[in-house]
């Protein structure tokens, strides 16, 4: 006999015990890894969704709003190597509808390729008849969502890029948008590109493809790309590097030409107004500069005479044969044709009457009065049309009667001698005023100069190698993106569902832990006589305990390895039902098995330490007691009531104050840490209640004099094993709270979703854009434009500007590498004030709306890099940014400036998640160029709970629906984001609900091994004249008792956890899922505990009387 | 309580056999072979056989804690058989009272709550203080009166055992069944518990059946039966 012998021999002869430990151990085993391998699953699965995304894309050059000409691509790729693949894409989005269903679907990249394109695909080739010129092809989500497939036919609406942003002034007004037929030719899968986003999305954006020419020739935009797409051996540095080195001004849509006197050029952009980085840099090469600044006059009125829209230009001297030295910012020089069209000569007074754009191109009239210094005649000193930009709808016309400047004409006004002055000179400037003056008056966040004129101080230097040494792309609001290591990031920093089932996990392991515990040790307390013979033999405590451990260790070993492939069934089980019931919590992926070896290591490692430790403590107890008791059984009699305890009352006393402390602990509503502080006291009176179980069962120990019957006598069975009761009540009470109070943070957010404070904002519809809407639609003249103003109802518009970004909502499980900025006139929204602040960086000075934290002016950086304050909410905070109040979120700007966005405000869960919110001032600042707003609430204001606003709604959908504009009720919109989380609370819950499956096994394993014990007594109390069911009547009271103790323990807690919940009713409680829950474990459990305690009576208990 | 009647227990041509199981040649094993036995009330004796030979069988017979293969079992005048277990169940408790080699009491309670257990399985709760009143005469009667509320993991063997007479006793029973009483015992106490029953026997006018294996135990009960060959003979 070998000490192992021994050990094999009790694993074997004790067998089914063991089994039921391993089963224990497997489960937790199975459990952990299961859990583990989902988080290793999704990671695997967006990396691959990644990959599908990017396919063999490497470094991109994105041009934002400036289109670029498409030989820059070859340029680059002859700089980088002759066989490298750069492919120039005309990417845009618009809208697509089913000519035959109406099926509308918005958001809808549009892209216009060419065979390189392909190449960079998985399959690296073109799809079939892509040469065809009318080629279609869309991409399977599109397909799907649109109800199309080939030779459907679509009619796709995109909006014309114009020379420049439809917020600025003069940008005519040609039609915003324009559609387009489209033939499908291919539904596209992964493999050809099916998946293709530069987002770090998961869910892949609804997609059309077509021959960049055809695009290039509906957005009029011939020979131009705004994307360059690099394959994927391209370094991005490099790749950065070679287009500093390969660009043109053409392709910054720049253009040059001699002027005036020798030596002088002008340089112009057909984005009409020039970026402050290019003037900047033609200063530092020039031995002579000037800015010039053209404008629209739409009056120049001296005393009656009035003559109507006259171009205006202002130009410092120099350079030029007009304006001198001495010409003051009051001071205005006019044409010889103006000067007798209104009688003026130098020194008479003229009002120059122009328009600017305020918020959503409302137009405000203003007018600035100058003194005459000078009249010169149009023609000489180079006085003629090339002062004029190409303003789009001025200069691209025949006559005055065809001007679309984007201001209002009155055709009425052009006489005779206009239409003539049209003739001979065009768009030639009727006057001159300073530079100074011109920008005080036409300055704006689009630019302050129309062309510059300058005489280089290199001349025989190209004029682009002169200019890369001052300019970079990057300022010109050109963006290269190394998009595989962004990719790479935004999986490694996703979203953590391993670590997310872990946790949601944890009560099944718990209680497949606690469960392969008791039974481990009701195993040992089988053996008591061995254990007491063993040591009285000789054996130390220690080593007996060693034997145990041994065997336990085999135990663990043979049930963790057993549990790896139950584990493959529960990651298999997860990842089928985040495809099918759970899919909200994990849209748009599709799920691949797949695991790490290390994964696998730590979940085997942890769940031996776990399962030994547990085993070493059930032990423990047993070897402790006297062997002789152990030989002579009489362990069952040794227990006294008098014994001091006083453990559970300190537990009583000390959870109970701290649930008290968290209770009324100072604590701003609605947050996180009070949500965190209700939680504790829930659990902490959880602890408190267990403890105050376990003095209540010692109290039923205190004798009395009369038996009140067969129940309370099974109730005082439970002082018997106070242990393995407690463990009963503990379990039940921690699975009831769990499930209980976890379920009620369910939210609903068509509850009380007219109240300001909820995730609505109280706002009745919400709206988002495909293509922007330049108009105020709150103000009068767009209520006007747009017949809002013949609607019935009170409403408001409130409307964000947008800047696109990564989906930074729970929405997206990738890590949202540039959330999406919005703007907002915080004025408007504070006047509202909106939606619950579950934090403030700190009040306002007045004390009101938080939303006028927008509008404070924050201190720069260290660095210099200005700050604007922004609100966000909180999930989208600390979940998809993890960032707090008080942290910044660093943007750049299409400048290339980089501003940071200080988080000032988190809001409880809205319509909002997703996006950064700052004011609309300073949203125009940082981004001039994003013009219009994509982004609609709407509101009833004081009316808002006794109106509908469904009409309104369906207007401004039927009214935009060209710009891909679909207003939805709020509620729906919030319920898509709660979605997420009362999925992952389903999800939860069905662990929690196994997991109190398992504790009632436990439950009814305490019963059976409990009536085995006390089957003697039991066979006694037949012959006393008890029926066996009267007896299994006073089992189930016993074991009844101790579910019901715990249940109403859980419950307790779990009205605690709730209870801001209940009192501010902000969610819904789903009180029938509850109901249901609580029911079930309520029944279930006692059903457990008959079925345990029918099956153990069974048996001939008088057999059980002389066996013993 | 029901009228006493002449006879305790009646048993009549029962037998009592049980399948073999795999020994195909001897394919039932007969214990009692069709068994004629009156217990007038107020008799005693000790039932004594070599082991295996179906002591305790006949004792449960007697107790109705089984049921003969064949023959009827009448317990205070009432015929037992077909009756229903809750029938059944409610004869036990009105009319038998049981000690075993084990005292089996229940750890929980006190010496006085465990002696009250049976009067929960009466159809009738008695009046809950006469019933403490006849517990704590039968407590003097047997010399616990002082461990009233003692646990039983407070009392001796002997006292645990006198305990569980006690709890035999306290629904005033026509019969006493008792299976090896002393098994667990010192001589000492073994000799003072027989003592005890037999007084008792006589003070409380109760049949007293005991079955045991011990000739001292046999003798001190007075008259002494042996089954042998499924019969009992005097």
């Amino acid at each position: 006999m070998t000490p192992f012998r021994l050990i094999f021999s009790s694993l074997f002869h004790y067998r089914w015990i063991n089994l039921s430990v391993l089963a224990g151990v497997a489960l937790t085993s199975a459990i952990l890894s299961g859990a583990l391998v989902v988080g290793d699953s999704v990671k695997e699965s967006l990396r691959r969704n990644a990959a599908s995304r990017l396919s063999k894309i490497g470094p991109a050059m994105l041009g934002g709003e400036r289109y670029f000409s498409v030989s820059l691509a070859d340029r680059l790729a002859a700089d980088l190597g002759g066989e490298t693949v750069l492919a120039p894409v005309l990417q845009i989005t618009g809208t697509a509808s089913n000519r035959e269903g109406g099926r509308r679907v918005n958001q809808v990249q549009i892209l216009g390729v060419d065979d390189r394109f392909w190449a960079l695909s998985n399959r690296g080739e073109a799809p079939e008849a892509f040469a065809d010129e009318r080629w279609i092809g869309i991409n399977e989500p599109l397909a799907d969502r649109i109800g199309a497939g080939v030779d459907d036919t679509l009619i796709v609406r995109v909006e014309i890029p114009g020379a420049l942003s439809k917020d600025a002034p003069l940008s005519g007004e040609s039609e915003q948008s324009t559609p387009f037929s489209a033939a499908v030719t291919a539904v596209l899968d992964g493999e050809d590109f099916g998946l293709y986003s530069l987002k770090a999305e998961q869910v892949p954006p609804a997609t059309i493809f077509l021959r960049r020419e055809r695009l290039e020739a509906i957005l009029e935009q011939s020979g131009r790309a705004n994307l360059i797409l690099g394959e994927n051996t391209i370094e991005a540095g490099p790749f950065a590097a070679a287009a500093e080195k390969a660009w043109n001004l053409d392709d910054l849509q720049l253009k040059v030409s001699p002027v005036g006197e020798s030596g002088v050029s002008q340089i112009v952009s057909s984005r009409v107004f020039f970026d402050g980085a290019i003037v900047r840099a033609l200063e530092k090469i020039s031995s002579e500069s000037s800015p010039v600044l053209t404008y629209l006059a739409t009056d120049i009125v001296a005393d009656e005479k009035r003559t109507p829209y006259s171009m205006v230009s202002g130009v410092a001297s120099g350079l030029n044969g007009i304006v001198g030295a001495d010409l003051s910012d009051d001071q205005i020089i006019l044409s010889q044709w103006l000067a007798d069209d209104l009688s003026t000569k130098p020194g008479d007074k003229v009002s120059l009457v122009y328009n600017v754009v305020g918020a959503g191109r409302a137009l405000v009239e203003q007018t600035r009065l100058f003194t005459v210094a000078g009249v010169k005649p149009i023609g000489e000193a180079g006085w003629d049309q090339s002062w004029t930009p190409e303003f789009p709808g001025i200069f691209d016309v025949e006559g005055l009667d065809d001007w679309e400047p984007g201001i209002p004409i009155d055709r009425d006004r052009i006489r005779d001698k206009d239409d003539e002055f049209w003739d001979q000179y065009k768009a030639t400037p009727k006057a001159f005023v300073s530079l100074g003056a011109a920008r005080s008056m036409w300055a704006n966040r689009f630019g302050d100069a129309t062309a510059v004129r300058f005489r280089l101080r290199e001349p025989g230097v190209s004029l682009e190698d002169q200019l890369r040494t001052h300019l970079g792309l990057s300022e010109l609001g050109i963006v290269f993106r190394d998009l595989p290591s962004e990719a790479e990031a935004a999986v490694a920093n996703s979203f953590d569902f391993g670590a997310l089932f872990a946790s949601m996990s944890f009560f099944l392991i718990v209680a497949a832990l606690v469960l392969s515990g008791l039974v481990f040790l009701f195993g040992i307390e089988q053996r008591s006589h061995q254990i007491g013979l063993l040591l009285a033999m000789g054996f130390t405590r220690g080593r007996v305990r060693k034997y145990f451990l041994i065997e336990a260790l085999f135990l663990s070993l043979a049930g963790a390895v057993t549990g790896l492939f139950g584990g493959y069934l529960y990651t298999r089980l997860a990842l089928h039902g985040m495809s099918g019931v759970w899919q909200e919590a994990a849209a748009g992926i599709e799920f691949t098995y797949s695991l790490r070896l290390e994964t696998l290591l730590i979940s085997f490692f942890v769940t031996i330490l776990v399962s030994l430790m547990v085993v070493w403590w059930a032990s423990r107890r047993v070897t402790a007691i006297h062997p002789g008791t152990l030989i002579s059984g009489s362990e069952d009699l040794s227990f006294s009531s008098t014994g001091r305890r006083p453990l559970d009352r300190i537990l009583l006393v000390v959870s109970a104050v701290g649930a008290l402390g968290c209770l009324f602990a100072p604590k701003v509503e609605g947050t996180m840490a009070a949500q965190g502080l209700f939680f504790g006291a829930g659990f902490l009176i959880t602890v408190a209640g267990v403890a105050l179980a376990s003095i209540m069962i010692r109290r039923l120990l205190r004798p009395s004099q009369v038996l009140k019957s067969l129940g309370s006598l099974g109730r005082q069975h439970t002082v018997r094993r106070r242990g393995r009761s407690l463990a009963v009540i503990g379990l039940m009470a921690a699975g009831v709270f769990m499930v209980t109070a976890i379920n009620s943070f369910r939210l609903d957010g068509t509850r009380g979703a007219e109240r300001r404070d909820a995730g609505t904002g109280g706002f009745a519809y919400v709206g988002e854009s495909t293509l922007p809407v330049y108009d105020d639609l709150d103000g009068e003249a767009g209520r006007e434009k747009f017949g809002l103003d013949r609607l019935n109802g009170s409403f408001s518009i409130v409307s964000f500007r947008v800047s696109d970004g990564d989906d930074a909502s729970c929405l997206n499980l990738n890590r949202a590498q540039r959330p999406r900025l919005m703007g907002v006139d915080s004025g408007k929204i504070a006047a509202i004030d909106p939606f619950n602040f579950t934090g403030v960086i700190k009040e306002t000075a007045d004390g009101g709306s938080p939303w006028r934290l927008l509008n404070e002016k924050q201190s720069d950086l260290s660095d210099g890099m200005p700050v604007i304050a922004g609100i966000v909410d909180q999930n989208t905070a600390t979940y998809a940014l993890q960032k707090g109040i008080g942290d910044t979120v660093i943007y750049e700007t299409v400048s290339g400036q980089s501003f940071a966005v200080l988080i000032c405000g988190f809001l409880e869960t809205s319509i909002l998640q997703g996006s950064l919110v700052i004011d609309e001032a300073s949203f125009i600042r940082f981004f001039p160029d994003a013009g219009g707003y994509r982004f609609f609430l709407l509101d009833g204001g004081e009316l808002r709970e006794k109106q509908s606003l469904e009409p309104v709604a369906a207007h401004l959908t039927r009214m935009f629906g060209d710009l891909g504009l679909e207003m939805r009720p709020a509620s729906d919109r919030l319920n898509e984001f709660n979605a997420v989380q009362n999925t992952y609370l389903s999800i939860f819950s069905t662990l929690g609900g196994l997991g109190i499956f398992l504790g009632t096994l436990g439950l009814a394993v305490i019963v059976s091994r409990n009536v085995m014990e006390r089957r003697g007594q039991l066979g006694v109390m037949q012959a006393m004249g008890f029926t066996r069911k009267r007896l299994a009547g006073m089992v189930l009271s016993e074991h009844g008792f101790l579910h019901l103790s715990g249940v109403f323990i859980g419950l307790v807690s779990a009205f605690c956890a709730v209870f801001p919940e209940l009192r501010g009713g902000s969610s819904t409680l789903p009180w029938g899922l509850l109901a249901g829950i609580n029911l079930a474990v309520l029944v279930g459990g006692l059903v457990f505990c008959w079925v345990a305690a029918r099956a153990v009576l069974r048996g001939n208990l008088m057999e059980a009387i002389r066996l013993e | 309580m029901a009228e006493f009647s002449k006879s305790s227990v009646e048993l009549q041509g029962v037998s009592k056999w049980y399948e073999s199981g795999s020994n195909e040649a001897t394919p039932v094993r007969r214990i009692l072979d069709g068994m004629d036995l009156t217990v007038n009330e107020g008799e005693r004796f000790a039932i004594v056989g070599p082991s295996g030979c179906g002591k305790s069988t006949l004792l449960n017979i007697l107790g109705t804690l089984d049921a003969p293969s064949e023959g009827k079992v009448i317990v205070d005048g009432i015929d037992t058989s077909g009756l229903s277990e809750d029938e059944i169940a409610r004869i036990r408790s009105e009319k038998i009272g049981f000690i075993f080699q084990m005292h089996h009491l229940l750890p929980q309670c006190t010496a006085l709550e465990n002696v009250l257990v049976p009067t929960l399985a009466l159809a009738t709760r008695p009046d809950p203080v006469s019933a403490m009143e006849r517990a704590k005469r039968l407590f003097e009667r047997v010399g616990l009166a002082d461990k009233l509320n003692s646990q039983p993991g407070q009392l001796s063997g002997g006292e645990r055992q006198r305990v569980a007479v006690v709890r035999a006793l306290i629904n005033s029973p026509k019969l006493l069944l008792a299976d090896e009483p002393t098994g667990a015992l010192d001589e000492d106490n073994a000799r003072r518990l027989m003592d005890l029953l037999v007084e008792l026997n006589g003070s409380e006018r109760l049949s007293l059946i005991v079955v045991t294996h011990d000739r001292a135990v046999a003798e001190a009960v007075g008259s002494i039966r042996t089954l042998n060959r499924g019969k009992l003979e005097s």
